[in-house]
């Protein structure tokens, strides 16, 4: 378990142009990087408040550089990542509404995103690795798994309209929003088929 | 002055590009865009970000609509946008009452004005995605090298023994941010044991240090601009000597193209170092350059004003 402030351990190292001298600090140990079977994520950005022990006024600076260099190292690990980080989320597209319009439209799943509407009955759904988890109707589950699928995020929760023929797109977000330990079981069971 | 007073009648309003700006109005190159754009008699539509308080993104069905302090626009006539907003503007000043509700307010605001530059189908100087990219430098500079520019060893560490490593094998090396916050770059002093106390705290990125010629390169779509910067400081920012147009060789020019579509700009700023053997460098890329620091500022605004209205000259 890497929490942010495991990146204040001396140790860490990471060349992107030749990773084979990375270095890694898990619980005060230093290892090398290819030691990692896979990682799975939950988070899309340190923030401040993550880092108690860093100087009040550095801390913003600090969060900023050290997201920075999760989102360069997790990119270039050559063992599986679950969600490799985007520009705007470490933990991946799962939170990314513009990568849901594309899939959305791709399927012709009506969005509502932007605009939920007034007051409608949904469901959420989570996917963890092609797996619904957890109880949810059709013809909502099938409409996730194909999203997600599209979207080609590993695991999200989504909310869809209570609609028995045409489900609509009202919210993603990343499965840890809601934790979920079921998700989590699948996921590490995924974790280590892929590695 | 062609900022629309926008009519609530669509009939009464002009047809033609519709340009969305973001930020403050006096920021040096909002204004420099804005002027230029009014210039080619083009509609703007400002988001002044001091006002942000009596604006809104109203979600509607069919289509959001903006809704500003003089009317509303349906963001559909959109046509491009310039986002240029500035973090922790006034409008939500702690020192006012109620700012916590005024801050939620401008939170929402900025969301959903991004959210919806993510998706929409006008032309964006630059999508948030893109713009992103900014955040993570050491990606950029292995997007630049597989577009064919070289770039400086580099090593992020937290470890004053791989820096001391590092620093033995290449003699002088820099450190700088390799997030999106700005920062200056400095030198590495190994003798400067109290700042590397500190170093534990988080990675920390070096490089080696390039000798040559600063030459920071605006890509407006196709076009390249080139400035070259004589400076004694290690970070020309902090004492430009003197900062002239320079033409660049067709194939550096055509690496700069490559790393600003690979990152999937429309707009960049290069920061490039031209050593004395005549090899390039690639140092990092400025998704929102604050181009009017350079001698070319009207040139490049003239181009940024040009993609906005004429989005085919994206390429």
């Amino acid at each position: 378990m890497l929490e942010p402030s495991g990146l204040s351990t001396p140790g860490w190292a990471h060349d992107p142009e030749n990773l084979a001298g990375d270095r890694l600090v898990i619980d005060g140990e230093v290892h090398p990087a290819d030691r990692l079977t896979a990682v799975i994520t939950a988070l899309d950005a340190v923030q401040p408040f993550d880092l108690p022990d860093v100087r009040a006024e550095d801390r913003a600076f600090v969060a900023s550089e050290m997201t920075a260099f999760l989102r360069t190292w997790l990119g270039t690990l050559t063992c599986p990542v679950l969600d490799r980080p985007t520009a705007l989320a470490l933990s991946g597209a799962a939170g990314d509404r513009a990568v849901w319009s594309k899939a959305a439209a791709a399927l012709a799943v009506p969005d509502r995103q932007a605009a939920p509407g007034p007051r409608t009955r949904t469901h959420a759904v989570t996917i963890a690795a092609g797996r619904v988890v957890g109880p949810a109707p059709e013809p909502a589950t099938a409409t996730a798994l194909s999203l997600a699928r599209t979207a080609n995020v590993t695991a999200a929760r989504l909310r869809l309209t209570d609609d028995a023929r045409e489900p609509a797109l009202c919210e993603a977000v990343p499965w840890w929003r809601a934790p979920s330990l079921s998700a989590l079981r699948v996921l590490l069971a995924h974790a280590r088929e892929l590695s | 002055m062609t900022d629309r007073a926008v009519p609530r009648a669509p009939a009464a309003r002009r047809r033609g590009p519709l340009i969305l700006l973001w930020g403050l109005p006096e920021e040096e190159p909002l204004a420099a865009v804005r002027h230029a754009l009014h210039a080619r008699e083009a509609q703007t539509v400002m988001v002044d970000q001091r006002r942000a308080l009596s604006t809104r993104v109203l979600p509607r069905p069919e289509a959001p609509v903006l809704r500003l302090p003089d009317g509303d626009i349906p963001l559909a006539e959109i046509t491009a946008v310039y986002p240029r907003p500035y973090p922790g503007v006034p409008a939500a000043r702690a020192d006012r009452p109620g700012h916590l509700v005024a801050r939620r307010h401008v939170a929402r605001l900025e969301r959903e004005l991004w959210r919806w530059t993510a998706t929409t189908a006008a032309t964006v100087v630059n999508r948030p995605a893109a713009a992103a990219s900014n955040s993570t430098k050491p990606i950029q500079t292995r997007v630049a090298r597989a577009c064919g520019f070289d770039v400086p060893d580099t090593l992020l560490t937290n470890d004053l023994g791989q820096a001391r490593a590092f620093a033995a094998r290449h003699g002088l090396v820099i450190y700088k941010g390799a997030g999106g916050t700005r920062t200056y770059t400095g030198l590495l002093d190994l003798a400067d044991t109290r700042r590397l106390e500190r170093l534990s705290t988080c990675p920390t990125y070096f490089q080696r240090f390039i000798a040559g010629t600063n030459v920071r390169v605006h890509v407006v779509g196709p076009d390249v601009f080139a400035v070259e910067i004589m400076s004694d400081a290690i970070d020309y920012r902090a004492a430009p000597r003197e900062m002239g147009p320079v033409s660049l060789p067709e194939s550096v020019a055509e690496r700069c193209r490559a790393v600003t579509k690979a990152l999937d700009l429309l707009v960049a700023g290069l920061d490039l170092i031209r050593t004395p053997d005549g090899d390039w460098y690639f140092l990092e890329a400025n998704p929102s350059p604050a181009f009017t620091f350079y001698p070319d500022r009207a040139e490049v605004g003239a181009a940024i004003a040009r993609l906005l209205t004429q989005p085919g000259e994206a390429g």
